[in-house]
């Protein structure tokens, strides 16, 4: 019997060598450890011994030996079949993704988006208007009266002596405060604006502009000085450029809308105020006008000017896109190449 | 305008240029440039010798002495001779690009250049023509060896100044100069500054002639009129220092007489203008023009003036356009003997129409537009004179002929102190207030809460109580207003805007992005060619007056040729794919004036999605999917109704969008003759955001359905029918089918196995219920009922 055990494990040994997948391990385990396996047959045997206990604790060693290694080869086995499996999904990492294509927004409508966004989050409102516009609320209304020499500053396209392309989107002002006689405000209003310029890198017949507005209450807690103006747009270009380094200047200026009127730097983003070519040395870039409302127009639109005050701002909204994203000429954002369009 | 710093620290403002520069930023002129006219290495020669170069007919080879040696220098000038004084350029000097150094010129050695004025940087525009084209000579007594810099006042910085619309009064030297010091005289505790004196207290030769020129005035367009003769004039080159003042502020040299003038006037802001006296017949009258008629300017140019214009007449003929310029006839000559000087205040308004009549803004009318300081037109009258008789020692004057009618009422203004606070939102005490406006020559009278401030006769931009916040806030620095750090602006006021429409475009905006297409932004303006383009009628298009070119000639009706355009170009760059939109407005101008924003759609190419070597073109249903999709999400319905009358659309492939029962836009492939160069197919929508967003707002918001978790039985289905059969007619079978939730369109086909006439169509249908679980058997008999409609139809169902 002992040696009839022997000659067992020393065929298993043998055998399991040739294992080689899952069909010859099941064919092996029914061999050696089947209903009719050697190690069943030999347990069979077994009441036939004299020294049963002995032969049944040596049967337990062979039998305990051929299964722990069946089962480390079933593992094995398992293993291979699963990384086969996982193997059979293989990819190339670096082959471009199957994409779902997205649109692409014009540089200067997301510009304009994102600094509607910027004083949206401020409490602005939004206020629209109409591009072909009376000379009234072009000029007019805001303080521009029809022999006003600021009207050669913009020299513009008519449509008939009382229509024209408007010049700003100032003349949303116009409307708005003229609908809401004596209410506080507090809006911007972007649009396309049209001035008689040749284009050119930097010039544009047709270009964007966003205006901001602000009338409060002169006895209300609310005050909008030139203090409060500089305030908010210095968080304005901080945002819209991505850095609290920024500063702003102001610079007395003239528009007729506005008075007193500035013209605000932004400090150069390429050089941080030390001067470079980009600035003109000047470490500052000009990016907007601004100003305290006029009485005039307040009191044009039928406010009560003794009562209420306020300031607007107007910013070039391809200036800001230029600036921000390096393009050299303002042409190339009304060109629509689809290799612009894509950058951005 | 230009300023020269060498002049203005003659007036005594003494400061380095960049201290200059930033206090005039401070008061609102930005300099918008710094020109450095120093060059090195110049050096006062004088030509001892020329003879021909031997192999170039246009050069010379002159020897010159520099005053410690002689250079032989080639030189090309025709003017060049023995004995000339000539500015040269030694080994070293950087004219323009070019860096001097010793060279040979067709074989003979050449150590240095002769320069003209031309190359020592004065525009040629700006110089005559012998200046331009011949070396300098110098006539002024000047020493060989000499730095003709100093010498002939050649080292200078000039500034360009940016001057606001309402600082006419600065537009002078005088002007800019008083502003400059009210700010160091603010700043400065040492002595003052005194204001700019113009020099002419009085005549300084006798009147010793009668002046018989009459003058007649209409005073409501000129309310002041000085007019002198003076006899006895010699018209000559003018002196060096003249020459050189002009050419630094970019004026060009005339004579010895006009140069006067135009020196005058950039001294002190007051235009004049001096006629040839024997040209004028009788009188000088200043009127509105009662017919139209010709007019030749100095400019020699030929232009009608319209009734109305303002003119200065003698007897017969127009001499001068008031304001503007004086006539070609009248004017100085080299055999000019007698001169009328003519200094005025003309109506503003007048003279800028003027200049619009002859294009360009001359220095006089730019001045005259905004306002010119009549309070000192006398005085400017004397210097003109003084300065003609300085130069004229034989000549007589006339007695001052004038008519004044000007009125010198000086604005008031009241200020309460708490207000400049509430503008500027800093504290700026009451004697800082009072001494700025005092130092901007505003005479101040304190009130205890207020002031009350006269303002200087030249300041026409002072009206209301924030003139006065801004003069203040200049002086004393504007850069003193720091930022909140609170942050406390963020006040809040009553919402008033009830315009949703920024909202609503941005939502379609967002849809169509996700969709792939890209955003545009193109011109609003378009050419007549375009304009006739999907438009109902060019004469329906918002047309300019005065365009600046045909390009741009039209405000446009659809966005449509504009997108065209966009895809042609970006097909000529070899970009053959788009998928864009646009919105933006358009005008129709029918009885009135209509404003429409609209929604333009344009998809070309090959298909971008398409993953690895399977390709595909955009159709119309690509575009139709857009549609679909964005319906989809604002959840609208719109149907499609056959357009055949869009001469740029293809009948076949073309349709009107029906929303509501309202047509509300179109949808279809671009005939081919609007992009002949281009293989691929253009397919276009544009619809009325307008119209959408009134639709979308009367509609309620969607109410929930209950849904069925209820498995659902699906079928498919193919019929074959003929090929003209429309989609439209062939769901009709699917009408009045129970449980039907939807039915999907799997193919068309219309290859082989297939009679010619015929197309066959596969259908997936979806049965559910949400009540009970279906059955075969229950939906047998509706795809039955399907068969039996089909049947009627004339439809054959495959597989039955």
């Amino acid at each position: 019997m002992k040696e009839n055990l022997l000659n067992i494990k020393n065929d298993f040994d043998i055998k399991v060598k040739d294992i080689k997948n899952e069909a010859d391990w099941n064919l092996i385990k029914v061999e050696f450890l089947g209903k009719k396996g050697y190690i069943t047959l030999a347990l069979k045997e077994l009441k036939n011994c004299e020294n049963k206990q002995e032969v049944g604790k040596n049967i337990k060693e062979v039998k305990d030996y051929i299964e722990e290694h069946l089962n480390n080869l079933k593992k094995d086995i398992d293993q291979e079949k699963k990384d086969k499996k996982l193997k059979a999904s293989k990819v190339d990492i670096n082959i471009n993704g199957r994409k779902q294509v997205l649109g692409k927004q014009n540089i200067l409508i997301q510009t304009q988006r994102e600094i509607e966004e910027i004083f949206q989050n401020m409490g602005f409102e939004v206020a629209l208007g109409y591009e072909v516009e009376t000379d009234f609320h072009n000029f007019e209304a805001l303080n521009l009266g029809v022999d006003h020499p600021a009207r050669d500053m913009q020299d513009s396209f008519y449509i008939n002596p009382q229509l024209l392309l408007r010049t700003h989107t100032s003349n949303i002002q116009s409307r708005v405060l003229s609908t809401n006689k004596n209410k506080e405000l507090k809006i911007i209003c972007p649009g396309k604006v049209y001035r008689r310029d040749d284009d050119d890198a930097t010039h544009s017949h047709q270009f964007m502009q966003i205006e901001g507005l602000v009338v409060v209450k002169k006895d209300s807690d609310y005050t909008a000085s030139l203090k409060d103006l500089k305030t908010i747009l210095t968080l304005f270009v901080r945002e819209i450029f991505g850095s609290d380094e920024l500063k702003i200047r102001l610079r007395p200026s003239y528009f007729p809308f506005t008075e007193p009127s500035v013209e605000v730097d932004v400090t150069c983003s390429q050089c941080l105020g030390d001067g470079c070519s980009f600035c003109k040395q000047t470490g500052w870039i000009e990016v907007l006008g601004a100003g305290i409302t006029n009485p005039k127009v307040l009191s044009i639109a039928g406010y009560d000017e003794k009562e209420f005050t306020g300031y607007a701002f107007g910013i070039g909204v391809e200036r800001i896109a230029l600036l921000k994203h390096n393009i050299s000429d303002i042409r190339l954002i009304y060109q629509n190449a689809n290799q612009f369009i894509d950058q951005f | 305008m230009l300023f020269s710093v060498n002049r203005l620290k003659e007036l005594g403002i003494d400061l380095d240029i960049k201290t200059l520069s930033d206090s005039l930023f401070q008061l609102g002129h930005e300099v918008e440039e710094i020109e450095d006219k120093y060059i090195d290495k110049l050096v006062i020669g004088e030509v001892l010798k020329v003879i021909k170069h031997p192999d170039a007919d246009k050069l010379s080879i002159c020897d010159v002495n520099v005053g410690d040696k002689t250079l032989q220098i080639v030189c090309g000038a025709s003017n060049i001779k023995e004995g000339l004084k000539v500015i040269v350029a030694l080994e070293g000097a950087q004219i323009g690009e070019l860096k001097i150094a010793p060279v040979k010129l067709k074989g003979v050695e050449s150590n240095g250049m002769i320069c003209s004025l031309a190359e020592l940087g004065y525009s040629k525009d700006k110089l005559s023509s012998k200046d331009y084209e011949g070396i300098h000579e110098i006539n002024e007594d000047v020493n060989v060896g000499d730095n003709p810099m100093e010498v002939l006042k050649l080292d200078d910085k000039i500034l360009d100044v940016f001057l606001t619309a309402n600082r006419g009064d600065c537009q002078s030297y005088k002007g800019l100069y008083n502003d400059l010091i009210s700010l160091i005289n603010y700043n400065g505790n040492n002595k003052k500054l005194k204001k700019y004196k113009i020099d002419a207290d009085d005549f300084k030769k006798k009147i010793t002639l009668e002046n018989n020129y009459k003058l007649e005035v209409d005073q409501s367009e000129c309310d002041f009129f000085s007019m002198q003769y003076i006899k006895d004039v010699e018209v000559k080159e003018s002196s060096w220092e003249d020459k050189i003042y002009l050419l630094k502020q970019g004026v060009k040299s005339q004579n010895s007489i006009t140069d006067i003038s135009n020196k005058v006037l950039i001294e002190t802001g007051i235009p004049s203008h001096i006629y040839d006296a024997d040209k004028i017949n009788g009188l000088l009258k200043v009127c509105l023009l009662e017919t139209e008629e010709e007019f030749k300017g100095l400019d020699e140019k030929e232009i009608t003036l319209p009734k109305g214009t303002l003119v200065i007449k003698d007897k017969e003929k127009i001499v001068a356009l008031a304001g503007v310029m004086g006539s070609y006839e009248t004017r100085i000559t080299s055999n000019t003997k007698n001169v009328l000087v003519e200094v005025a205040s003309f109506n503003p308004k007048s003279v800028f129409n003027s200049s619009k009549l002859i294009g360009k803004k001359t220095d006089a009318a730019l001045r005259y537009e905004k306002s010119i300081d009549t309070n000192t037109i006398s005085l400017v009258n004397k210097l003109i004179v003084n300065k003609i008789s300085d130069k004229n020692n034989n000549c007589e004057i006339s007695e001052l002929e004038e008519v004044d009618n000007k009125k010198n009422d000086k604005v008031s203004i009241e200020l309460e102190y708490k207000t400049v606070k509430k503008v500027l939102g800093i504290e700026i005490c009451k004697d800082s207030i009072i001494s700025i406006l005092t130092n901007l020559d505003f005479e101040v009278e304190d009130k205890g809460d207020f002031l009350v401030a006269y303002a200087p006769f030249y300041r026409k931009d002072m009206e209301i109580e924030n003139d006065l916040i801004e003069e203040i806030i200049r002086v004393y620095n504007i850069d003193n207003i720091d930022i909140d750090g609170n942050m406390s602006t963020f006040l809040t006021t009553d919402k008033v805007i009830k315009d949703t429409k920024n909202d609503f475009v941005k939502k379609i905006e967002k849809n169509l992005l996700k969709q792939g297409l890209n955003q545009l932004i193109t011109y609003s303006l378009i050419n007549e060619k375009q304009a006739k383009e999907f438009s109902k009628d060019i004469d329906l298009s918002v047309e300019l007056m005065s365009p600046l070119s045909n390009e741009h000639r039209y405000y446009r009706q659809s966005l449509l040729p504009s997108l065209i355009d966009v895809v042609k170009n970006n097909y000529s760059y070899q970009e053959k794919y788009n998928t864009s939109f646009e919105i933006a407005q358009t005008y129709e101008q029918t009885k009135e004036l209509k404003e429409d924003t609209k929604l333009a759609i344009i998809m070309s190419g090959e298909c971008e999605n398409y993953y690895l070597g399977q390709k595909r073109k955009y159709d119309f249903y690509d575009i139709k999917a857009k549609l679909e999709n964005l319906f989809s999400e604002l959840n609208l319905y719109f149907k499609l109704e056959k357009e055949e009358n869009i001469k740029e659309l293809n009948p076949y492939a073309s349709a009107k969008i029906i929303v509501d029962n309202k047509e509300i836009g179109v949808i279809g492939e671009v005939v081919f003759d609007y992009y002949k160069k281009m293989t691929e197919k253009i397919y276009v929508l544009e619809l009325s955001l307008n119209e959408l967003k009134d639709i979308k707002e009367s509609k309620k918001s969607t109410k929930y359905e209950s849904i069925s978790f209820l498995p659902s039985i699906n079928r498919d289905l193919t019929i074959e029918v003929n090929k003209e059969e429309e989609f439209k007619e062939i769901i009709s079978i699917f009408n009045d089918i129970n449980y039907l939730e939807n039915y999907t369109l799997i193919d068309i086909y219309d290859g082989e196995h297939i009679s010619e006439d015929k197309k066959s169509i596969t259908f997936r249908l979806k049965f559910s219920d949400k009540k009970e679980t279906l059955t075969n058997e229950i939906i047998d008999i509706e795809v039955e009922k399907i068969f039996n409609i089909s049947d009627k139809k004339g439809y054959v169902i495959n597989g039955r």
